[in-house]
């Protein structure tokens, strides 16, 4: 069991509610199992909003929720190749209840490590670690970058090399299309079901510092007040959260750089460049010394 | 066929059912405001329940056929007028299904009840899918763009049997002076609030000024009490959810709102009373009534 209470949520939703980030995550991937009865599944901070495809479809979904509640949770962290933690089979022949094609699942088809040929009986490619990993190249040129390092207790040049050491990843979307909010992957990693209070996880992010690993950034308040425009491409912290703005749009995050990484494109396949699960890491284009840009587009595909 | 838009009001968009199935990647479901009446539309003139329709804020649209065309007008009551190409004029009201010939024109007026009026064309409004809806969604600006005078609008095939011919789909005309009650199903945050909380939504409030696609505020009676103040972490949103922000006067969520919030929601309308909010005029006087959900 996990720690997960569902409430409800109207007609034709329900939300869980977890113990923190980690485990809803988690849940979110495996609540994805349940599609195409599960129609839309939202993790956020410590809760995963479900809904079904109209009222009459609730109890339904609601009993395999609770089905998979009471499953005991596959262990959380890394490689482990058994990607799919749902062994309910999908109903058969559920017609799906949205018109056009739907979102391919991070790894799908990519042909490296989780590549997934049932998106609907997979779960979350990216809780097993087997999710695309996305390089954004960043100029570190944002109005905000000095403040932010030091509020972190170093210098800019050392603050961009945390950054860029920091294996992110696409925990959950919101805020506009494409918008993805990244956490250090290591929070996700840490066991979800007894998720550290911040202090802990900064405590023990030091802790781990002597080798190799990179020390975890500091939680970033908000501005005080918001930017009416910040430009597409900005690179953004806010609480333990990265993200990129995909548009043009207002926004209170603290801005660190920028990148010409196209994060949404209906055009393509995949709009989103950036899907819950998905592994990112910054690369350091150099312009925060002023010098130019480079062409600088994500690169998707397993390729450190 | 299609339709050139000779006059277009104040706003007028292209909405089917929505696209469900975004949310994670920050889309909302957008879609029909009124999904009722958007429904009623297409099932008047034998149209899959899928296609797209027109919605008409405050009337205000002409559009001229240069086929013959069968079409419905629902949702917001507004006169309806057709005028056919040697000029001569006949008047319909909401509900009615009109046979168009080539060359004639169709226009929405004002309406007297209701703000959105709902335009099925028989054969559904063909314009190319975005995450395989047409729907505008006005937050994030995905879909086809508002509707503007001049536009040539596509009537697709999405023909799914008859149309309703000499009939008339029933709207709900209403008391203007007597609050509209709209039910909430209490959730998912309804324990971050006092039981005095539902005394207040069920007392006579009104629809502010900030009424649009990504929600409605409403001026309570009196603000709404919590037991604590502040935010909570975002969590995902549904369409009807009732935000209870610090100041206390509710928000609820609309078609377009964001995928995710960070204000308690005390409960979330019925699908019957989203639609039902969508209609009302600020000014309209209003009372959120607790009920049971289905299952509960």
């Amino acid at each position: 069991m996990t720690t997960t209470r569902i409430r409800r949520c109207g007609e034709a939703a329900l939300l869980l509610e977890c113990a923190g980030l980690a485990e809803a995550v988690q849940l979110a991937g495996r609540v994805r199992g349940l599609r195409p009865d599960a129609v839309d599944v939202v993790a956020a901070a410590r809760t995963v909003l479900v809904t079904a495809r109209e009222a009459s479809a609730l109890p339904g979904l609601r009993r395999r929720v609770e089905a998979l509640l009471a499953e005991e949770p596959p262990p959380t962290p890394n490689p482990s190749p058994t990607p799919n933690p749902s062994p309910t089979p999908n109903p058969p022949s559920t017609p799906n209840p949205l018109p056009g094609d739907r979102i391919r699942y991070p790894g799908a088809g990519s042909g490296s490590g989780g590549g997934v040929a049932d998106p609907g009986a997979a779960g979350w490619a990216g809780a097993a670690g087997g999710a695309a990993e996305v390089i954004l190249d960043v100029r570190y040129d944002g109005p905000d970058l000095s403040a932010v390092a030091d509020l972190a207790g170093l210098s800019t040049e050392a603050f961009v090399r945390t950054h860029t050491s920091i294996t992110w990843r696409a925990a959950f979307g919101g805020f506009a299309p494409g918008f993805a909010y990244l956490v250090d992957a290591r929070e996700l990693d840490a066991r979800g079901r007894d998720t550290p209070g911040r202090e802990q996880r900064e405590q023990r992010g030091l802790e781990q510092r002597g080798a190799a690993e990179p020390r975890p950034l500091p939680t970033v308040p908000r501005l005080p007040s918001p930017r009416a425009r910040v430009p597409a491409g900005s690179v953004g912290l806010a609480d333990r959260f990265c993200a990129v703005y995909p548009g043009v749009s207002p926004g209170g995050w603290q801005l660190i750089g920028t990148t010409d990484a196209r994060l949404w494109d209906v055009d393509r396949a995949d709009p989103a460049l950036l899907t819950p699960g998905t592994t990112v890491r910054f690369r350091d284009a150099g312009g925060s010394h002023g010098s130019g840009s480079t062409a600088g587009s994500g690169s998707r595909g397993a390729d450190r | 066929m299609s339709l050139l838009v000779l006059r277009a009001g104040p706003a007028v968009l292209v909405q089917d059912l929505g696209r469900p199935g975004h949310a994670d990647l920050g889309v909302t479901a957008s879609g029909a405001a009124d999904r009722a009446a958007a429904a009623t539309a297409l099932r008047a003139v034998g149209t899959d329940p899928a296609a797209a329709v027109l919605e008409v804020l405050l009337g205000g649209l002409t559009v001229l056929t240069d086929a013959p065309a069968v079409v419905a007008v629902t949702g917001a009551e507004a006169l309806v007028v057709v005028v056919t190409p040697d000029g001569s004029r006949r008047t319909a009201a909401t509900g009615d299904v009109l046979r168009l010939d080539t060359g004639s024109t169709l226009e929405i007026g004002r309406p007297v009840a209701g703000v959105r009026s709902y335009v099925g064309v028989r054969g559904g409004i063909d314009v190319p899918p975005v995450l395989g809806s047409r729907s505008r969604d006005t937050l994030s600006g995905l879909g086809p763009p508002p509707v503007t005078v001049g536009d040539v609008l596509d009537v697709g095939d999405a023909v799914v049997g008859p149309w309703a011919d000499g009939w008339q789909a029933a709207v709900g005309g209403t008391d203007p002076r007597q609050p509209v009650d709209l039910d909430v199903i209490p959730g998912p945050r309804d324990d971050l609030f006092p039981p005095e909380a539902w005394d207040v939504l069920a007392a006579t409030g009104h629809v502010s000024g900030h009424a649009d696609r990504v929600g409605v505020r409403i001026d309570p009676a009196r603000p709404v009490p919590r037991r604590s103040r502040g935010e909570i972490p975002s969590e995902g949103m549904v369409r009807g959810a009732v935000q209870i922000p610090a100041d206390g006067c509710p928000v609820v969520f609309g078609p377009d709102h964001p995928v995710t919030g960070g204000y308690p929601v005390i409960g979330v309308l019925t699908s019957h009373s989203a639609d039902r909010i969508s209609q009302l005029l600020p000014g309209t006087p209003v009372r959120l009534r607790r009920v049971r959900g289905a299952g509960d």
